[in-house]
């Protein structure tokens, strides 16, 4: 066989020494396979709901329509106009410079070169990135030593778990799920400035994902030391990610300022508009634990997440540990605590560490999958009816 | 010794110098963009709200003695700027620790007292609130009130210089806010400074 035609994974993921063919075969199709199959029942379930649980609706429903709710549009607003201070006439102080300019540029993009409506352009760039970001999510389980059943299944974890409509809708999370994995999957490679460029526009995506910092700084602690930390003039590349990934939200803050005279404008109208404030964790969790509405579920998820995310510590990742806690912190930070199921989705490694314990357990993996599966149909029919819970 | 291999390692060392003095210079640029926002940033939409109460108070010139009322339905309301929820009846709550309030006078009212009438979010799991006023930017009052006693009133007075000037933006600080839900006191989850009822212009001569 040429090495031209033999597939280039083989180095990068132990075990594994498919050709292109084999790799095709083994991966790629059956990625696809999950990903088709879980994004076909959830549509199927949203037909059924509406048709079911809520007949009244109006009756022309695309199937398209059901990727297109609560932000969508605030995203297409921006892809379609551009970013503008006018505020919602429904919700005083909203505006679309809350929305980060990775996606709705993708959009933008893709609906420029192919003539194409902007959801249709975004619902493609979506899925696209969520197969991809799928992809990249099976390499890092392989790069963390997970064998190919374990990689497999923390992306089929990914399909099923409650919310991942979200990944196929017009929304930001797959395209963070994708430069996130490209991010950690080269900087954990050594290639620098993929890493760094993914991380830059990363940060651009959502403001959270500055937090690649804590998971390139406990990278380098790990494989430098932290004498290393401070004497970055030794190996200056291993440090490039780490500096580029504040850039993307720089860059929009700069523009925002440039525009409005007020650099965190989206800050600013994620408090006015959305009530988003910063409260201390310690304060926070207790308080949605006390709540007797969606709140209360969000604190639940909260403390789920971070039970799983010990198995990061328990199989040794401890950057991935470290960038997932920094994340969950942040989740226990917000005040408005509606999306934190579609915030705890993008954390991959958790997932990755989950698959892991469950691969080699096939009552458990069966039981785990049916339980989240129906919660995910439950979060899509809420979805589709615009339930808050699923904002 | 090998000289290709001194002239690898040169250029190696000189690639990372030029690297490690841009990576500088990078983090340099954040450094200095970051202060500029921090320092030169205003929130936009406080702006557009002081912004639409100057107008309307540019088009209802008060003059003492005035009572000013807010609340549900009070016509007074279009006075407050940024940093305020939305009214409730008795008055409206502050939203942050800065709000702010636009009043055009006649400018011929000077000296001039303003009363301000509220009750402050203090709870007994936070007992103290200290409320500072501000004038056009001139300090002019500290504010203190104590778990139970959270109502009551305190006195502007108006600097002469500031009352010339016809329009007042008399902006409140609080030293904090606090969210009654989140401190298990009660249903409400909104962060709130203080609860403003009334403003009364009084002559102070």
């Amino acid at each position: 066989m040429s090495r031209a035609r033999s597939v280039r994974m083989a180095d990068s993921e132990p075990g594994a020494s498919w050709d292109a063919a084999g790799y095709i075969r083994h991966v790629l199709l059956p990625i696809g396979a999950i990903f088709l199959l879980s994004r076909a029942v959830l549509l199927l379930v949203g037909v059924l709901t509406s048709a079911q649980i809520a007949p009244a609706e109006p009756a022309s429903h695309t199937l398209l329509s059901y990727l297109c709710r609560f932000d969508c549009s605030w995203y297409l607003s921006v892809a379609q106009h551009g970013y503008s201070t006018v505020e919602s006439s429904a919700q005083a102080g909203a505006t679309n410079l809350g929305f980060y300019p990775v996606y709705p540029l993708l959009v933008r993009l893709v609906s420029g070169l192919f003539n194409a409506t902007p959801l249709h352009a975004a619902i493609a760039v979506s899925n696209v990135c969520f197969y991809v970001a799928l992809i990249y999510v099976y390499r890092y389980a392989r790069l963390l030593g997970s064998d190919h059943h374990a990689a497999l299944l923390g992306t089929g974890l990914l399909c099923v778990l409650p919310q991942s409509i979200v990944f196929s809708a017009a929304y930001s999370e797959s395209t963070f799920l994708l430069l996130l994995a490209v991010a950690m999957f080269y900087l954990r490679r050594e290639k620098y400035l993929i890493a760094g460029v993914a991380a830059a526009l990363l940060s651009a995506t959502r403001a959270n994902g500055i937090f690649f910092i804590v998971f390139a700084v406990a990278w380098l602690v790990r494989s430098v030391g932290v004498r290393g930390l401070f004497t970055p003039w030794r190996a200056p590349e291993k440090i490039v990610a780490i500096v580029f990934a504040p850039m993307g939200l720089l860059v929009f803050w700069g523009y925002c300022f440039a525009t409005t005279g007020d650099a965190f404008a989206g800050p600013s109208t994620m408090y006015h508009g959305w009530g988003w404030y910063f409260s201390p964790p310690w304060r926070e969790l207790p308080a949605m634990l006390r709540s007797d509405d969606v709140t209360f579920y969000s604190g639940l998820t909260i403390l789920g997440l971070s039970a799983c995310s010990l198995l990061l510590l328990r199989q040794r990742s401890y950057e991935e540990f470290a960038f997932c806690a920094a994340l969950i912190v942040l989740m226990m930070s917000a005040a408005v605590t509606g999306s934190l199921f579609r915030y705890a989705l993008v954390l991959f490694p958790v997932w990755i560490a989950l698959a892991r314990v469950l691969a080699p357990r096939p009552v458990l993996c069966l039981l785990a999958f049916s339980i989240l599966a129906l919660l995910n149909a439950i979060m899509m029919s809420a979805w589709t009816l615009e339930k808050s819970i699923a904002i | 010794m090998d000289i290709g291999k001194k002239h690898r390692d040169l250029a190696g060392a000189w690639r990372r110098r030029v690297l490690l003095g841009a990576l500088a210079l990078l983090v340099v640029g954040y450094c200095a963009a970051f202060a500029l926002f921090v320092t030169q940033s205003r929130d936009f939409l406080v702006a557009r709200y002081n912004q639409r109460a100057q107008d309307f108070s540019r088009e209802h010139v008060v003059s003492a003695p005035a009572k000013l009322s807010f609340g549900q339905g009070e016509p007074d309301n279009a006075r407050l700027g940024g940093g305020w929820h939305a009214p409730d009846p008795g008055g409206a709550w502050s939203q942050s620790v800065d709000a702010f309030v636009e009043i055009a006078v006649l400018r011929e009212h000077t000296p001039l007292l303003l009363r301000v009438n509220a009750t402050a979010a203090v709870l007994e799991q936070r007992p103290k609130m200290k409320i500072k006023a501000f004038i056009n930017g001139v300090p002019v009052i500290r504010w203190v009130r104590y778990y139970p006693g959270a109502a009551g009133s305190f006195d502007l007075r108006v600097p002469a210089s500031e009352a010339k000037a016809g329009l007042l933006e008399i902006r409140f600080r609080a030293d904090h806010t606090v969210s009654p839900f989140r401190l298990g006191a009660g249903p409400d989850g909104r962060q709130l400074g203080f609860l403003l009822h009334s403003i009364e212009l009084l002559d102070d001569r």
